[in-house]
């Protein structure tokens, strides 16, 4: 019997020669060509490179085991720290993750010569973080440019619903990275491959349920201003249990079979839903009805007795700090203790929304730099990293995440603005497009004109609104108006008086604010400079790079309109003027118009910046920071004027 | 769990967490606690109140100790009596603390503390007094015991490193080079590993160490070479807090050497990995350090790097102005001290990129474009020097309008962080040309501003080349002034550069 599972097997390798000939990292050879290499050509000032990794994973019964092989190099002195290793795991209270069979050793190559210095195992520290999560540490000892870094470990998953991930990329740059998994006949797995690279690497092996990607020269990713999505940009892998075979011997005669886990975003839902620690959420027994029902509510309209409901949880509820879309503790406890996880909080609001004939249901979504934000249509819940929840309230779509009193009721944090998530239903669940409307920007208007003391003063009126007005709130008290006045204006707060605020919600978000601003006095100098603008988005330009690799990510849409009318007092006359100005970006997501008009005795100046979307691509960035330099310029470009000559 | 720092690879000290989770408020809990140890060094200061917004009716402390061994305390803001009961043994001192006063966050007011040290103590078998700060050195000198003995064939090996070289500083210097470019910084604290340094033996096969035994493998290649060295402690770093002279007290979290040469004291800074012998920026400047000699040691300061070699900027620009608003740009630019610590680690450790973006951000005010430039280090002595070189372009060079164009007297903003002294001597020469005929509009100018902390010159004037402008800022911010007068004094210098603008008349 035996030999006839052989038969396919040795099959295989003659089909797939191209397996045999691909050279087997081991542990303490090394070619020629990883001794010399002094630079890398993807990457000429890198500092560091991994010359290759190796992620190999098998199953016993329902326990992962993964072999890790990682060799780096370094290539310049600041590659040293790549001689200090850390690798975390998640052991639980019972060693869900473990981490044994380590193995590491430094290697030099002195006048040819390989001198080898081995780790032992007194040099391996365990160290133990919070909630269960644990880190295995060591140093490698005489690193110098040109050591060779090389380290192997074990280990073990014994959580494999979904397992973890493997990212192709690194910190460094990267020549070859492979992944491989045996699966056995009893487990499927859906998988997910991300990147380019990864996405076109051919991966069946010579044998059923060996699959392997090699992904080959990769630069390093480095983070940049503004950017919400490096992680959109790895090359990696998930896996996701798809169907296991199981057999019950506790019936007569037994009974076996394959289960499909998730063949549907339904499936997904179900799975998740009749779990003990979420079912309560979506139906309640009778007695956390009950415990539901003690809210009063008063509103008449069912966006009304939502608002209601969305403000008793956050004046109620405590946010634990725990983010993530799956709760750990039950309804029950949640509203006896009313403290909870993100996703314990958001359903416990929606368990009150249901509870009060709204219909609300839990959206899972996949925030900024969760590095999902294209998700797969395929039943797949490592997409995913937060819980929030939807509503349909009088026929309007309403978006709801109850951890923060900055939000009022409708606006999400903006690491939650994303075109999808996965709304779990009891019929139909699956993938929706997020809409979340809204018109936010600045909207400026001042006057200028001199006081009998000589003082020039400028008169405002600046509205923000939903989320301009958040953000220049920035979770300020209302009633500490000197702390706004010292984040708006900086060190030029002092010129600033007669500071009112004052803020509306319906029927949208509004932060309004009146106040003078005093240019100082002027003697009567035959020509004096009258800056229009006081409050601008940006003081200056934000970008300062020649060019960027990711997209920058304003992170919403705004509409800014600025006016000014410049009263010019008796003894003077309009002199000089910035000139009217048109520009937009390539593709015309970002618009700028200025323009000035000279009335009697009076001029004129508006300005309007638009951002009709707000992520750029980095392929028009040198525009955009052009775009960005000339309005920064502008608004701050003055208006003169000057005494009349005498007759 | 583990308490991890973020200095350490590894530190094995262990912490006990208790988290209230999961209650409805209010809530009593009730927590005690006895912990063994088996040595009286580390004996914790009392803080009757542990936290911000927190009222506190009762706090109590007893001491109990043998009175041979003794014990040492200080209070702070302790309104209470203490009580004192002794038998033949022991001695017992108590005090009693009732409805304090709740510590608002960011309050000016001292948070009470009895910080207490021993007086006879023992670690691991090393004993010694911490009743002057003689005792203590004394101890750590115990500790360090020749810990810094070198292997011979290395010992030779050093001597050959400095052959030939005179001065004394330029040994130091070769060799401090030699142990930055080869041992790494590892930190790996494993019981008394904390505080006694692992030997220079083991550091030179392994090729790391903590700052301990960096210090301490520095002080054995100096003393193979014939220069006395002392190993310091310090307490490194911004939470610094003064030493009580008069109240000796093991205050310290990190370890250096001083270095007597002929003619200066310098102090080597053995965990840093690019900036000469000598210069270690702010991290442990201007504070009490206790040296450590071979039997005892006493309480020496760091030096306060406010001379102006130390803080100061000068920068050339040659600016043509374009008829589209934009400028070619050339410029040489000379860092001195701290200005210069960024560009030692940038050329250190930064990729191409992350030069050109510091250097498009640094180098002048807004829209710099670098297009090539040359970067050198020189230092003079301890004193870190960049000059570099570059042309460019610079996006939108000041401000138009129809008939003018209007320039900044002083292109650059001044910044908190440029004043880690509170002095700074920044220069500046701009020459500039325009492609299209501009005149300048008020015919060359002359300011001069003297004010307390500060003075600005600035000179424009017409040549046949252009326009050149030159300008002087000199801070002089006294040593103890907070941060917040340090903001103020900054945006009161960056308003003044606003201030002085040049217009320029469009001719053609």
């Amino acid at each position: 019997m035996k030999n006839r599972h052989l038969i396919p097997f040795l099959m295989g390798m003659l089909l797939f020669p191209s397996f045999a000939n691909t050279q087997v990292m081991k542990f303490g050879k090394y070619s020629q060509e990883e001794i010399n290499l002094k630079k890398i050509d993807f990457e000429p000032d890198a500092n560091a490179v991994v010359l290759e990794e190796i992620s190999r994973n098998q199953f016993m019964g329902t326990v992962q085991h993964t072999d890790v092989h990682r060799r780096v190099k370094v290539l310049k002195e600041p590659g040293k720290n790549q001689g200090n290793v850390s690798i975390r795991y998640y052991f639980g209270k019972a060693g869900i993750q473990d981490v044994s069979k380590l193995n590491a050793q430094t290697v030099n190559f002195v006048n040819g010569e390989e001198q080898v210095i081995k780790l032992s195992k007194a040099d391996f520290f365990q160290v133990e973080l919070d909630n269960g999560w644990r880190e295995v540490r060591f140093t490698f000892p005489s690193v110098e440019v040109g050591s060779i870094l090389e380290y192997s470990y074990h280990k073990t998953d014994k959580s494999i619903a979904f397992l973890e991930s493997w990212v192709f990329h690194n910190p460094i740059p990267t020549i070859k990275s492979t992944y491989t998994i045996d699966l056995p006949s009893y487990l499927n797995y859906r998988f997910l491959a991300q990147g380019e690279k990864t996405l076109n690497t051919p991966f069946k092996g010579q044998r059923d349920g060996f699959y392997s990607w090699t992904v080959k020269d990769l630069p390093s990713i480095k983070e940049e201003p503004m950017m919400s999505n490096y992680r959109d940009y790895l090359e990696k892998i998930d896996f996701q249990l798809a169907g296991y075979a199981f057999v019950n011997t506790s019936e007569y005669g037994g009974r076996s079979g394959f289960q499909e886990t998730f063949a549907t975003w339904q499936d997904l839902t179900r799975f998740f839903t009749e779990l003990e620690e979420f079912a309560q959420y979506m139906k309640p027994n009778a007695s956390l009805k009950g415990q539901l029902a003690t809210l009063n509510v008063s509103g008449s309209s069912e966006t009304q007795i939502a608002r209601e409901v969305y403000e008793y949880i956050l004046s109620n509820y405590t946010y634990s700090g725990q983010g993530g879309y799956f709760p750990k503790k039950n309804l029950k406890s949640v509203l006896d203790s009313k403290k909870g996880s993100r996703a314990e909080i958001n359903l416990t609001l929606m368990a009150y929304l249901r509870q009060n004939g709204i219909s609300a249901n839990p959206l899972l979504i996949s925030t900024k730099g969760n590095g999902r934000s294209r998700l797969v249509d395929t039943p797949f819940i490592d997409q995913f990293d937060q819980m929030i929840i939807h509503l349909k309230a009088d026929g309007k779509d309403y978006y709801l995440d109850a951890t923060s009193n900055s939000f009022p009721f409708g606006y999400l944090p903006l690491n939650m603005h994303v075109a999808y998530g996965y709304l779990m239903h009891d019929q139909n669940s699956g993938l929706v497009p997020i809409n979340i409307s809204h018109r936010s920007g600045m909207l400026q208007m001042s006057q200028i004109r001199k006081e009998d003391n000589g003082n020039f003063v400028s008169s405002s009126t600046v509205r923000f609104s939903e989320y301009d007005a958040l953000e220049k709130r920035n979770g300020i008290n209302l009633s500490e108006d000197k702390k706004i006045k010292e984040e708006w204006f900086g060190s030029q707060e002092i010129n600033v008086y007669d500071f009112t605020l004052i803020e509306k919600t319906e029927p949208r978000l509004q932060l309004e604010a009146k106040y003078n601003y005093s240019e100082g006095k002027v003697t009567e100098s035959p020509m004096i400079l009258i800056s229009p603008f006081h409050l601008m988005r940006w003081a200056e330009n934000p970008f300062k790079s020649e060019y960027r690799t990711f997209p920058v990510d304003f992170s919403y849409a705004f509409n800014d309109s600025y006016t000014t009318i410049i009263e010019i007092p008796e003894a003077y006359e309009l002199d000089d003027y910035p000139e009217n100005t048109e520009v937009a970006i390539p593709g015309g997501d970002g618009l700028f118009t200025y323009q000035l008009t000279t009335l009697d005795n009076s001029v004129k100046i508006s300005a309007n910046v638009t951002l009709k979307y707000p992520l750029i691509s980095p392929f028009i960035y040198p525009e955009l920071k052009y775009f960005m330099e000339i309005v920064t310029g502008k608004l701050t470009e003055p208006v003169i004027i000057k005494l009349k000559a005498k007759p | 769990m583990s308490y991890q720092d973020q200095y350490s690879l590894y530190d094995d000290t262990q912490i006990k967490i208790f988290e209230l989770d999961a209650v409805s408020l209010p809530v009593r809990v009730e927590i005690s606690m006895q912990r063994i140890s088996s040595s009286n060094f580390f004996i914790e200061n009392w803080y009757p109140i542990m936290d911000y917004n927190q009222k506190v009716r009762k706090a109590k402390l007893e001491l109990k100790y043998p009175g041979i061994i003794g014990i040492r305390y200080k209070e702070q803001a302790i309104n209470s009596p203490k009580s004192e009961v002794k038998d033949n043994r022991d001695n017992t001192l108590s005090w009693k603390l009732e409805d304090l006063k709740v510590l608002q966050v960011g309050t000016d007011e001292p948070i009470p503390v009895i910080e207490i040290a021993p007086q006879r103590f023992s670690l691991e078998g090393y004993t010694s007094n911490m009743d002057s700060w003689e005792g203590l050195a004394a101890f750590i000198a115990k500790l360090n015991h020749q810990k810094e003995t070198l292997p011979l064939n290395f010992s030779e090996e050093v001597k050959q490193m400095v052959e030939g070289i005179e001065s004394d500083y330029e040994k130091v210097s070769v060799l401090y080079n030699y142990l930055q470019k080869n041992y790494r910084y590892v930190a790996i604290s494993l019981g008394i590993g904390g505080w006694m340094p692992r030997p220079a033996t083991e550091v030179i096969a392994t090729k790391y160490g903590e700052c301990k035994a960096l210090s301490t493998l520095m002080k054995g290649m100096l003393s193979a070479i014939g220069i006395e060295s002392q190993y310091t402690l310090v307490f490194a770093g911004d939470d610094y807090r003064p030493l009580d002279r008069e109240f000796p007290i093991n205050q310290f979290n990190h370890a250096m050497l001083r270095v007597p040469l002929k003619e200066e004291v310098i102090w080597l800074e053995c965990t840093n990995s690019f900036l000469p012998a000598g210069f270690s920026g702010d991290f442990t400047m201007n504070r009490d350090v206790l040296v450590v000699t071979e039997k005892g040691g006493f309480l020496d300061r760091t030096p306060d790097f406010r001379e102006p070699a130390y803080n100061s900027i000068e920068t050339i620009y040659d600016i043509e102005l374009l008829g589209n608003g934009d400028a070619r740009l050339k410029g040489l630019s000379k860092f001195s001290g701290f200005p210069s610590i960024d560009y030692f680690l940038l050329e250190e450790r930064g990729q191409e990129k992350q030069k050109r973006d510091y250097l498009n951000r640094e180098l002048g005010g807004g829209g710099v474009l670098i297009h090539n430039y040359t970067l050198e280090k020189s230092n003079e002595k301890e004193i870190p020097v960049t000059s570099i070189s570059f042309d460019g372009i610079i996006q939108r060079f000041g401000q138009q309008t129809a008939k003018r164009i209007i320039l900044p007297s002083h292109w650059k903003k001044l910044d908190p962080t440029m004043l880690p002294t509170g002095t700074l001597n920044w220069k500046e020469e701009y020459m500039i040309r325009s492609e299209r005929t501009v005149e300048l509009e008020s015919n060359g100018s002359k300011i001069k501003i003297e004010s307390e902390f500060y003075s600005y010159r600035l000179e424009s004037i017409l040549t046949t080349d252009g326009i050149k402008i030159s300008n002087q800022l000199e801070v002089n911010l006294p040593t103890e002034a907070s941060q917040e007068e340090k903001e103020k004094l900054v945006a009161t210098i960056n308003q003044e550069f606003l201030k002085h603008q040049l217009l320029l008349r469009k001719l053609d």
